[in-house]
C-alpha cells in the first residue's frame, strides 16, 4: 500500500471522530440526571457551594460553547478531568485500556482457534450430525445473551463446581507490578508461573463469553466460504494432481475460505468492544467497559466522551486493518 | 500393442432430487499408446464425467457404479485412495477447460507446479536446498516447455497475472509436470480466443510427440478433433455412438446423430448452403426408457429403435450404435 492511501484513509478518521463526538455530547446533555446533583449526593451544601462546583467543572457554560471547548482541549490531547475520579480522564483510561485490550484479544483467540477448524469440519462433513449441531449451537452462540451466559458459566464453574474463579482479574495474593498491563504477560515476564496461572484462570470464563458470538459467527462464515471454495474448479485441479487430501483441504481450499473469515473477524472484533461493557460488568473486570458503564451513571460526561471517542478511532483502524488483511490474503486485490 | 487405457461397461450415476441420473451409462474406451483420441458431443453428453470417472474425481452426489478402468494393466477402481494419488497427477493427468479457475487465484504460479512435483516426483533429491532448487529448476523447465518467456521471474507471480492464453499454457505446464503417460484435456480451447486456440493445441500435439504421452482431448468441436486426433468417439446421452478413426468417421458417418453433427457445421466448400442444426433437445436423462437415445431426434428412427441398441462393428476399427448398419452393408 502506498503512503498516499494511508493517509487517504486516517484522513477518513476526521470526520469519523467529529460526527462521533458530536453525537455523544448531544446525547450525554439530553440524557436525564445532572451530575453535581449525583455527586452531592445526600450532603448537604448550600446553594453557593453548588454553583462553585458546577462552575469548577464548567458546567454553568451553555452546552454549544461545552462542545467546542471540549473539541478544542481534545484537539491537543487533553480531554478534560474524570468527575468521579478528579484526575485527568486519560490516565484514567489508559489504566483501564490494557486489561479490556487483553480480554478481547483472548476473546479474538478462543473465536479463531474454535471457529474455524468446526467450521470446516462442518463443511467436509456437510449434512452430517456434526453439522447440525454446529448448526445449532451457532445459532444458540449468537442468540444467548452474554449476562445470561456469563452468570450461567459462574454459577456452573465456580459457584458449583470450585474450578474458576468468580471475578476479577487476578487473586490478591498473585497481585504483580505490572510492566506491560497485560497481566498474562507481565506474570510470565515477572518469572511468576503460580501468578500466570491465576491470571490465566481469571480469564478463560469471560473470555469465553465474549467470544462466544463471535465464534459462532466466524463458525458459519468458514463453514460457508468453505462449501463455495470446495466447489471451485482449482480444487477439482488440486485433486487432479494427485495431492494429499490435507494440502488441498489447507493449502487450495481453507487459504481462499479464510478471506470472508477473517475480514469479518477483523470487523467483529470491534463489536466485541460493546460486548465488553456487559462481560466486565458481570465479571468484575476491571477494565474500560465497566469503567465506562459506570461513568453513565454518575454523568462522567468527560470520561464518556473520551471512552466513546477512543471506541470510534479502534473500530476505524480494525476496520482499516481487516482491508490490508484482505489484500494480504488475496493477491488479486489491491489496495 | 496393448491399450494404455482401457474402460469397459462404465456407468456413473448422479443421485438427484428428482431421481438418478445416469450420466455415463455403459461406455467403453480405449486409449492407445502415443495416440490422440477425441471425445466429441454436447454439453451433457456425459464425455467430462466419463474422464473424471477414470481419474476418481467423481463427487458426491455421483459414483461410479460399474465398469472396469484398466489403466496400464491395473484396475483403477480397485486401487485404494492413497494409491489412486498416485496414479492422479503423476500417470494420468488433467487440464481443465478455464484456467482462469483451474488455478488457485491465492497462490503464486511456483507453488502450484512445484506441489505437483513435490507431490510425485520420485528422482528429486530427497530434502534440503538441493531438493528446492531442483524443483525450482524442473519448474522453470516445465513453463519453458509450454513457451512462456522469462519464466524465471513469472514463477513468482500470481495466475491474474497472466493473460488467458499463458494461463492455459500454465495449466497444461502443472499437468504436464510429472511427465504422465496420458493427458486428459478437457475442453482446452473452449475458454480462449480462436488464435490462441490454434497455438494451445499445436502445443499440446507437439509436446504429445516430444513425450511420447497419449492424449484425450474432450471437446464439442469436430474441426479440432478433425487436426488433431488419430481416433475419435462421438457420444451422446451418456453412450458412445460412434467411434473410429478420425479420418473415415468425419467422410462416413455411420450413425444418424454423427451425421447431424457434421451437417451442422458451417464449411467453405458449402458456402451459400443453409447449415441443418439437429433438431429438438437432448432428451432428459431420468427415466430415459432403454431405447436409442437418439430416437427423438432421429431423422430415420423407426419403430425396432424403441428397444436397446447395442454397438456393432461399422467397418474396419470402427463401431456405431445404430441398428441400420444391420441393413445397409457398410
Amino acid at each position: 500500500m502506498s503512503l498516499g492511501k494511508l493517509i487517504e484513509r486516517l484522513l477518513q478518521l476526521v470526520p469519523v471522530l467529529l460526527g462521533v463526538s458530536l453525537i455523544v455530547f448531544v446525547m450525554m446533555a439530553l440524557t436525564p440526571g445532572d451530575p453535581v446533583q449525583i455527586m452531592i449526593g445526600d450532603q448537604n451544601i448550600t446553594p453557593e457551594q453548588e454553583a462553585e462546583l458546577r462552575r469548577g467543572l464548567g458546567l454553568d457554560r451553555p452546552i454549544v460553547e461545552r462542545f467546542f471547548v471540549f473539541l478544542g482541549n481534545a484537539l491537543q490531547g487533553d480531554f478534560g478531568q474524570s468527575f468521579y475520579h478528579r484526575r485527568p480522564v486519560a490516565d484514567v483510561i489508559s489504566e483501564r485500556l490494557p486489561a479490556t485490550i487483553e480480554l478481547s484479544l483472548v476473546a479474538l483467540i478462543v473465536a479463531l482457534v474454535t471457529a474455524i477448524p468446526l467450521g470446516v469440519l462442518a463443511a467436509i462433513r456437510k449434512n452430517s450430525i456434526f453439522d447440525k449441531l454446529a448448526t445449532v449451537g451457532s445459532l444458540l452462540g449468537v442468540s444467548l445473551p452474554g449476562f445470561w451466559f456469563g452468570i450461567l458459566l459462574i454459577m456452573l464453574f465456580a459457584v458449583q463446581w470450585h474450578i474458576l474463579p468468580v471475578s476479577g482479574r487476578i487473586g490478591y495474593s498473585s497481585e504483580i507490578e505490572t510492566i506491560t498491563g497485560f497481566l498474562l504477560i507481565d506474570t510470565l515476564l515477572r518469572g511468576n508461573l503460580p501468578a500466570f496461572w491465576d491470571a490465566f484462570k481469571h480469564i478463560i470464563l469471560p473470555a469465553v463469553t465474549l467470544g462466544l458470538p463471535m465464534t459462532a459467527i466466524l463458525m458459519r462464515v468458514t463453514r460457508t466460504s468453505m462449501l463455495e471454495v470446495l466447489r471451485q474448479d482449482y480444487v477439482t485441479f488440486a485433486d487432479a494432481k494427485g495431492l494429499s487430501r490435507r494440502r488441498v483441504l489447507f493449502r487450495h481450499a481453507l487459504k481462499n475460505a479464510l478471506i470472508p473469515t477473517v475480514s469479518v473477524a477483523a470487523i467483529e472484533t470491534g463489536s466485541l468492544l460493546g460486548g465488553n461493557m456487559i462481560v466486565e460488568t458481570v465479571f468484575g473486570w476491571p477494565g474500560l467497559g465497566r469503567l465506562v458503564v459506570e461513568s453513565i451513571f454518575l454523568r462522567n460526561y468527560p470520561l464518556v466522551q473520551a471512552a466513546v471517542l477512543l471506541y470510534a478511532v479502534i473500530y476505524v483502524l480494525l476496520n482499516f486493518f481487516a482491508d490490508i488483511l484482505y489484500t494480504v490474503l488475496n493477491p488479486r486485490v489491491k489496495l | 500393442m496393448s491399450a494404455l487405457l482401457e474402460v469397459r461397461g462404465l456407468r456413473t450415476v448422479f443421485h438427484t432430487r428428482a431421481g438418478e441420473v445416469w450420466a455415463v451409462d455403459g461406455v467403453d474406451v480405449e486409449v492407445r499408446r502415443g495416440e490422440c483420441l477425441g471425445i466429441v458431443g454436447e454439453s451433457g453428453s456425459g464425455k467430462s464425467v466419463t474422464f473424471a470417472s477414470v481419474m476418481g474425481l467423481v463427487r458426491s452426489p455421483g459414483r461410479v457404479a460399474e465398469g472396469q478402468i484398466l489403466f496400464d494393466g491395473r484396475d483403477l477402481r480397485a486401487l485404494t485412495p492413497r494409491e489412486m494419488r498416485a496414479v492422479r497427477g503423476k500417470e494420468i493427468a488433467m487440464t481443465m477447460q478455464d484456467a482462469l479457475t483451474a488455478l488457485n487465484p491465492a497462490l503464486t504460479v511456483a507453488e502450484q507446479i512445484s506441489e505437483a512435483l513435490e507431490a510425485h516426483d520420485e528422482t528429486l533429491p530427497t530434502r534440503g536446498r538441493a531438493r528446492r532448487a531442483a524443483i525450482r529448476a524442473k519448474s522453470v523447465e516445465m513453463l519453458g516447455l509450454v513457451g512462456i518467456p522469462s519464466a524465471e521471474s513469472r514463477l513468482r507471480q500470481y495466475p491474474h497475472e497472466f493473460s488467458g492464453g499463458m494461463r492455459q499454457r500454465i495449466m497444461i505446464a502443472i499437468a504436464l509436470a510429472c511427465r504422465p503417460k496420458l493427458l486428459i484435456a478437457d475442453e482446452p480451447t473452449t475458454a480462449l480466443d480462436v488464435t490462441i486456440q490454434a497455438q494451445v493445441l499445436e502445443l499440446i500435439t507437439e509436446i504429445r510427440g516430444r513425450l511420447g504421452m497419449s492424449v484425450v482431448l474432450i471437446t464439442h468441436d469436430l474441426g479440432v478433433v478433425a487436426e488433431h486426433c488419430d481416433r475419435v468417439m462421438v457420444m451422446y446421452a451418456g453412450q458412445v455412438v460412434e467411434s473410429g478413426p478420425t479420418a473415415e468417421v468425419i467422410a462416413h458417418p455411420r450413425h444418424p446423430y454423427t451425421r447431424g453433427l457434421l451437417a451442422s457445421i458451417p464449411r467453405p466448400g458449402l458456402r451459400g448452403q443453409p447449415i441443418r442444426p439437429i433438431e429438438g433437445q437432448v432428451p432428459d436423462l431420468i427415466g430415459m426408457p432403454p431405447q436409442c437415445r437418439f430416437y427423438s431426434r432421429c431423422p430415420v428412427r423407426r419403430e425396432a429403435c424403441l428397444a436397446p441398441v447395442a454397438m456393432r462393428a461399422a467397418g474396419e476399427g470402427r463401431m456405431a450404435r445404430c441398428i441400420l448398419l444391420d441393413e445397409v452393408p457398410a
